[in-house]
């Protein structure tokens, strides 16, 4: 469960999704597709910040919250005086109030349940990876630099893909010079910057998200990196701290050894459960992936192969997908490979002066009218409205 | 929420609107007429169904497979000859139509803050808002007792109303009324 309701936000003026575990927004150039994308996004984000803290008064700060997302996004002009931003999981609830500064964030019963993701947002701008090669120093907005930064690793994990999506064409990461390259079906070999606009939009996400799906979990750099040790400690002692609270353990009998140090439970069955809920929230479960406009200069059979790619990768570890698009090549295909699994949104209009918008979540019984009866969404908005 | 006929299937904004207009309902708008044409043979293959398209535009493969069965100055109903599909084409095109019919009537489109003039009439009409643009509601409603408008609607709703048994003699009758 994850709910996610946004109030006078950019061109959204009032909008409630009900997530799954794929979902898909389409909506006019400008109505607020991108901007419920990344506010889902930082929530999700928040939500592990806190998780992993387990503290939220980071946000808590006057108007931090709402400054952080608007910083990292560059959104800032999207702030009104009464933006209102609420998400819900199964573990906890957190609302953020423009017109009074207010962060409220309270646990729920299913707070010990929750599962480390990694979040990551694709932004749209993707192919400038493949064209600035000292893109780290550069004075991009944050939300770009993180992408670059996962697919710098993600790149240097893989080293080599063969064959994409069927397409005949192989990526290399070439460590001595620190470039790409790819080689065609003939076996010409070539920089990804001198490809074409498709390649160098695709690659970069495909190398990425291929990452994100399987590559991290057979990533043992990563899984062993000094930053992971440490942070694992650190959460092992948050952890146990709030687990002793909550359970009153001061008299607890059990002695557990985890990581070299001694904690003291009341009894096997407790130690065990404790220990399934630091490996719970220190190892990666799953991901949840935002991601803008996948079909950017794709030759429409490849974006249905890609979403035929991102449907299989998804499933092992039941990733989380939020897609933004404009294709009905991607959107009929979503609904064609995963029809039960899917949930579709779309932005409206409310106020045609003022240029605000609501979303709308399509029900199953309207997902399935749609495919049978070849519904075009793009051009039939109204009729769901 | 007003209802769905979601086997009427017009292309372009304008022809959606106006039928959303006649019907009172909402239509699967489609933006060509090969999506159109590529939903009767395809999806709706062996279903009922009704195209409606611009007579310059029209997939002449599909056209062999129909028969016409009633026409008037603007407008030919065609059956295919093997499924109980009908093809509604717009002659020359839905821009013209709807210029002719406002003038029968005396009609002037500037009242309704629309150009008068074709070229300029047609520009308005392709806009992807003109299927929602509400003068157009208001110049279909000056214009809706016009002859042809009104076998449209007739027509229309006859066959959403019979589908598998509609009977082609009282279709042609409704079609071509004076």
């Amino acid at each position: 469960m994850r709910r996610l309701s946004i109030k006078n936000f950019g061109p959204i003026q009032d909008a409630s999704l009900d997530l799954g575990q794929v979902n898909v927004i389409i909506g006019q150039q400008s109505s607020g597709k991108s901007c419920v994308l990344k506010t889902a996004c930082y929530c999700a984000w928040v939500e592990k910040r806190i998780e992993l803290t387990q503290d939220s008064n980071p946000f808590s700060n006057k108007s931090e919250f709402i400054e952080i997302l608007a910083y990292y996004y560059n959104m800032t002009g999207y702030i009104r005086e009464d933006t209102y931003i609420e998400y819900e999981t199964n573990h906890l609830k957190f609302s953020y109030n423009n017109s009074d500064q207010s962060f409220i964030m309270n646990w729920k019963s299913g707070h010990w349940t929750y599962k480390r993701p990694k979040v990551s947002y694709v932004p749209a701008d993707r192919n400038l990876v493949a064209a600035i090669p000292g893109w780290s120093t550069l004075p991009l907005d944050e939300n770009l630099l993180e992408f670059m930064s996962n697919w710098d690793k993600a790149r240097k994990f893989f080293g080599k893909e063969e064959d994409i999506l069927g397409l005949g064409i192989s990526y290399m990461y070439d460590k001595q010079t620190n470039t790409d390259k790819i080689q065609l079906r003939n076996g010409v070999p070539m920089m990804l910057k001198e490809s074409s606009s498709g390649i160098q939009s695709l690659f970069p996400m495909f190398v990425h998200l291929d990452y994100m799906t399987k590559g991290q979990y057979e990533d043992d750099k990563a899984k062993t990196s000094y930053d992971q040790k440490e942070e694992r400690k650190k959460l092992l002692e948050i952890l146990y701290e709030k687990f002793h609270k909550s359970l009153s353990l001061e008299h607890g009998t059990e002695i557990e050894t985890i990581d070299g140090i001694e904690y003291r439970f009341t009894d096997k069955k407790e130690a065990s459960y404790f220990k399934r809920i630091l490996n719970n929230y220190t190892k990666t479960d799953h991901s949840e992936i935002f991601l803008e406009e996948p079909e950017d200069n794709l030759f429409p059979p490849t974006q249905c192969q890609l979403v035929n790619w991102l449907v299989e990768s998804i499933r092992k570890h039941r990733d989380m997908l939020f897609v933004a698009t404009h294709s009905p090549y991607i959107l009929n295909q979503f609904i064609k490979a995963d029809p039960k699994g899917l949930t579709i949104f779309f932005t409206h209009q409310l106020d045609e002066e003022q240029q605000l918008y609501s979303v709308r979540q399509l029900n199953e019984e309207e997902v399935r009218e749609i495919y049978d009866n070849g519904v075009d969404m793009f051009f039939n908005f109204e009729a769901y409205v | 929420m007003k209802p769905k006929f979601l086997r009427v299937i017009p292309e372009c904004y304008v022809d959606t609107n106006l039928i959303e207009y006649l019907l009172d309902a909402k239509v699967n708008h489609q933006h060509s007429c090969t999506k159109v044409v590529g939903l009767l043979k395809n999806k709706f293959k062996d279903q009922f169904a009704i195209g409606i398209i611009d007579k310059d535009k029209v997939e002449m493969g599909f056209l062999k497979e129909c028969d016409e069965i009633a026409k008037t100055t603007h407008l030919t109903l065609l059956k295919h000859r093997d499924r109980k599909q009908y093809l509604i084409t717009i002659h020359p095109a839905v821009d013209r139509f709807i210029l002719d019919c406002a003038e029968a009537e005396n009609v002037n489109p500037e009242a309704f803050n629309l150009p008068s003039k074709l070229n300029e009439f047609t520009k308005i009409s392709k806009s992807v808002t003109s299927n929602t643009d509400t003068r157009f509601k208001a110049l279909f409603q000056a214009v809706k007792l016009n002859r042809e408008f009104r076998n449209l609607q007739n027509s229309l709703s006859y066959m959403i109303i019979n589908n598998y048994q509609i009977d082609d003699l009282k279709l042609r009758e409704l079609f071509e009324e004076d």
